[in-house]
């Protein structure tokens, strides 16, 4: 070991500083790991929250969490609660639901929190305080990006009637089975849960049929509603995939004469739900068509919904 | 500093072999099996039956049709690490009943895992002094995903104890002794371990040329003892490899893609390699009597060539009939791996360019600070002293010596290996485990380094031990806290860099790799699920679902479903790429409430749902 005069000045300044940066950080390490396990909530404080949920939740509120990925929480909320907690969800306008109970765990660490509330508080005022249990945190907002649905057309598939139909207008109908229809081995089209750009949705399942066909929704009568949402993704990985073989989808909102109201255009290689607003609908029969020249790795779901008047 | 005498390195080593084994031998019971892990298992028992078969049926078990019947599962891997599974299962299990049936196919991936502190230690104490050396034998089980994956029936820890004996060997060699052969017999087993071996005479032939060309010096003059001078030994040893290269490179290009199928026993490729041998031989041999430094710097390259292909052949029933077509596949199934998709940093990693980051990032999110610190400080140390010898007027420091420089590369070139972004980038970290000893050794180094300057700079009072060993003990204490929380889910483990698994799953990270963390919820499952029920493990392959029950870590009454659709009950893992999977349980299940759940520090990892 060279005495302290023989080292270098800058072999002493990084003598002193490997030194201290090792000493801190063993210690930084050591601190993070005995707190850890003091950050975590128990078991009882999950019951607590879910007691006060249970108490004071109303039909239409819906639980967003934070982090999003925190979903030790829906074990303890109560049944019939929708839990939100998806990569991205910070940002989800909730639009269903006019009021959000934020359940968050702010003491973990690397939480993100402001970039949270940038996403998240925009439109939103705090409708009940905080409440403490452990280490999670529940808060109540009113949901300002909140639109009434009037009409989900997921929720009302059996009224549609569903056929395969070639340009020359030639049919083949779809045959209903339970909820939803079948046409003939292949295709299936049913309201079930799926998910796009880790986005979960409960929506119309199907696939297009191929070529120049198209799968056809003969979509029951619709109230007034003060605006439409037309969305569509491409399911798990399908939106990912772009091989040259692959091609788009278009999903079409048609009138009685077959002119256009809406669409929707998914490219290959476009990935989550996407969606296109329309405000008014003409009155009279309307339709969705799905086609894609190439089914392959084209599966689908979509909805149609409609919203009533902000409050 | 005084030891006792009896404590030699090689006892010490010895006994970091010992507690390196019984450590991994006592906490194996809660590891469950990976994907992987229970078909080499399968595969195990299938070679071992072959073995019972040579002992019966000799010429029988030679045929080719007896040895694919036993050898053709698995056989995008040699089997040298599962022969040695399949031998201990039949005898400590099936013969002895001395271990349960997965205990005692791990056991020699225990012995072989232990050998990493040995060998480690063995390495880094002639260099960097005993203490430094221990730091290092010891930090490579304290990172939480190489113990955990030191458990496993697998073969990317064995790989690295093969590429660090490899190495090890070579480093040695250059001392003389048994060790340049040793160096060929131990490529030959890395070789048959796992592919990562084909690297690594990459690796050390430009330190043995390096160190032959310095040994011969200029001088051309002639030994007493020899009839040509030293120097035109080394460069005919040089031409002759570079003449073989441009001799199978002008057979490949003539042939083109028929170059395999006429590799045969009697064919020009043949005669190329056993030209070779021959021709390197008549050069390096006579070195050993008039200049011992360069025979010993190139025999184990030597050694590598002649013995490596021979291990390889030998120990793989599978190439005996058909050596070249057989390997050609199993080369040619590596170079186009699949690509697994991969969650890092919020984004799914699906096919390549990978991110040309990703193993660092990834090696500094999943090494606990305490050690990852030591290691990177460590290597740029030694690489800085590597850059300023390049400049000896300019610099205090000493120039590093070969050893060193061999620690250095082999931190490295795995590392550079899998950060190429074509290379498949799943697997979380075990792919680059090869450079973690030497990493391991660089980080005792620096400790080291920091405590004895340390001590230097702080005054007499200070002993550099005593600082040492207060400040090993202060980087190894959080390392060890969290590889005792994680056990046995090591797959899942972050460190504090990332902000533990909540600031890794904050940050997008994979959550675990691959399907044994199940045994969390096992327990559960085994308590609540109705007589005979169907339950649906997602990931977790039959063979796993098999070994679960035959190791009594699930009630045998149960039924694996093969989707949500016939199940009663669901355990979906907890990958970002598999929500869609989470929503077919929903959907089959009629429900998005979980009933129980592993959540590790609120991380969810395997989630439980009940048909309603």
């Amino acid at each position: 070991m060279p005495p302290p005069s023989r080292l270098s000045a800058a072999t002493r300044w990084l003598s002193w500083a490997s030194l201290g940066l090792l000493t801190l950080t063993g210690l930084w390490a050591l601190l993070f790991q005995l707190r850890l396990p003091s950050r975590l909530p128990s078991e009882e404080d999950f019951l607590q929250l879910g007691q006060q949920l249970a108490q004071q939740a109303q039909p239409g509120d819906v639980v967003l969490l934070f982090p999003w990925w925190t979903e030790r929480a829906r074990l303890f909320v109560p049944d019939g609660l929708p839990v939100v907690g998806y990569l991205g969800s910070d940002a989800d306008p909730l639009t269903a639901h006019p009021r959000i109970w934020v359940v968050s765990q702010p003491e973990l660490p690397g939480n993100r929190r402001s970039e949270f509330e940038a996403a998240f508080l925009p439109q939103r005022t705090v409708a009940v305080p905080e409440a403490r249990f452990g280490h999670l945190r529940l808060t109540g907002y009113q949901n300002g990006r909140h639109r009434p649905v009037v009409f989900t057309l997921s929720e009302v598939l059996s009224q549609t009637r569903v056929f395969i139909e070639d340009p020359q207008g030639a049919r083949v109908p779809c045959s209903p089975v339970g909820q939803g229809f079948r046409c003939g081995n292949r295709l299936s089209v049913n309201t079930e849960w799926h998910e796009a750009r880790s986005e979960p949705r409960r929506c119309i399942f199907l696939t297009p049929p191929g070529k120049d066909r198209s799968l056809v929704l003969e979509l029951p009568p619709l109230p007034d509603a003060q605006g439409w949402s037309l969305e569509a993704g491409h399911i798990w990985d399908r939106g990912w995939h772009h091989g040259p073989q692959l091609t788009p989808s278009t999903i079409r909102l048609e009138d009685g004469e077959r002119r256009t109201v809406a669409d929707l255009i998914l490219a290959v290689g476009l990935e989550g739900f996407h969606r296109t607003q329309v405000e008014a609908l003409p009155s009279g029969p309307l339709r969705l068509t799905v086609q894609s020249p190439n089914p392959e790795l084209r599966e689908l779901c979509l909805d149609l919904i409609g919203h009533g008047a902000s409050r | 500093m005084n030891h006792p005498h009896w404590l030699t390195d090689r006892r010490l080593g010895l006994l970091l072999f010992a507690a390196a084994f019984l450590a991994l031998a006592l906490t194996d019971g809660q590891v469950g099996f990976v994907r992987d892990e229970s078909v080499y298992f399968a595969a195990a028992e299938s070679y071992a039956g072959w073995f019972k078969l040579l002992l019966q049926a000799p010429s029988l078990a030679l045929t080719d049709p007896a040895i694919v019947r036993s050898f053709d599962f698995n056989h995008e891997h040699p089997v040298l690490m599962k022969v040695l599974y399949g031998l201990s299962h039949l005898v400590f299990h099936e013969w002895l009943g001395w271990f349960r049936s997965a205990t005692a196919f791990r056991l020699p991936a225990f012995a072989t895992a232990a050998l990493i502190p040995l060998l480690t230690f063995r390495m880094a104490a002639p260099l960097y002094g005993r203490w430094a050396a221990l730091f290092a034998a010891v930090a490579f089980l304290l990172v939480p995903r190489q113990f955990f994956n030191s458990q496993l029936a697998a073969f990317d820890v064995p790989v690295a104890a093969m590429w660090l004996w490899v190495v090890y060997s070579f480093w040695r060699a250059q001392d003389g002794g048994r060790h340049w052969w040793l160096c060929g017999l131990a490529f030959g087993l890395a070789l048959a371990t796992k592919h990562n071996a084909l690297f690594l005479p990459f690796v050390v032939a430009p330190f043995a040329l390096w160190k032959a060309y310095a040994a011969t010096g200029a001088s051309t003059d002639l030994s007493a003892e020899d009839t040509l001078p030293a120097r035109l030994r080394v460069n005919g040893f040089v031409a002759v490899v570079l003449g073989a290269g441009v001799l199978y490179g002008l057979l490949a290009a003539l042939q083109g893609p028929r170059f395999t199928e006429r590799f045969l026993l009697l064919s020009p490729h043949t005669v190329i390699y056993l030209a070779t041998l021959g021709g390197t031989a008549a050069c390096l041999f006579p070195l050993r009597r008039t200049v011992p430094a360069a025979f010993f710097a190139l025999a184990p390259l030597w050694a590598i060539a002649a013995l490596g292909p021979v291990v390889f052949y030998l120990h793989w029933p599978y190439l005996w009939h058909h050596p070249v077509e057989r390997t050609a596949w199993w080369l040619g199934f590596h170079a186009q791996h699949n690509h697994y998709t991969w969650f890092y940093l919020g984004e799914l990693l699906r096919e390549p360019p990978f991110p040309l980051a990703y193993v660092v990032v990834k090696t500094a999110l999943t090494v606990p600070a305490g050690l990852f610190l030591p290691m990177a400080l460590g290597f740029l140390w030694l690489g800085g002293r590597s850059l300023a010898a390049l400049f000896p007027r300019r610099t205090p420091w000493t120039a590093p010596s070969m050893g060193e420089l061999l620690i250095l590369l082999n931190a490295l070139v795995p590392i550079l290996v899998i950060s190429h972004p074509n290379v498949p980038h799943f697997g979380g970290v075990k792919h680059w485990f090869p450079a973690m000893p030497f990493l391991s050794i660089l980080a005792g180094a620096m400790v080291w380094r920091a405590a004895t300057d340390g001590a230097s700079l702080l005054g007499p009072r200070v002993r550099p031990l005593a600082l040492f060993g207060g400040l090993s003990l202060l980087l190894g204490a959080s390392a060890l806290i969290s590889l005792v929380r994680i056990h046995p889910y090591g797959t899942s483990f972050y460190g504090e860099l990332a902000g533990g698994l909540p600031g890794a799953a904050s940050l997008g990270m994979q959550r675990q790799f691959w399907s044994n963390n199940v045994t969390g919820v096992l327990p559960w499952l085994n308590q609540h699920a109705p007589r005979g029920a169907r339950i649906y493990l997602h990931e977790v392959n039959g063979y796993s679902f098999r070994d679960y029950q035959r190791n009594g870590m699930l009630r045998p009454d149960l039924r694996p479903a093969g989707g949500p659709g016939d199940a009663e009950l669901a355990a979906y893992q907890y990958h970002q790429e598999f929500r869609e999977h989470e929503m077919n349980i929903w959907q089959a299940f009629g429900t998005a409430k979980p009933v129980f759940g592993l959540y590790l520090d609120e991380t969810p990892q395997v989630v439980v749902y009940r048909r309603r």
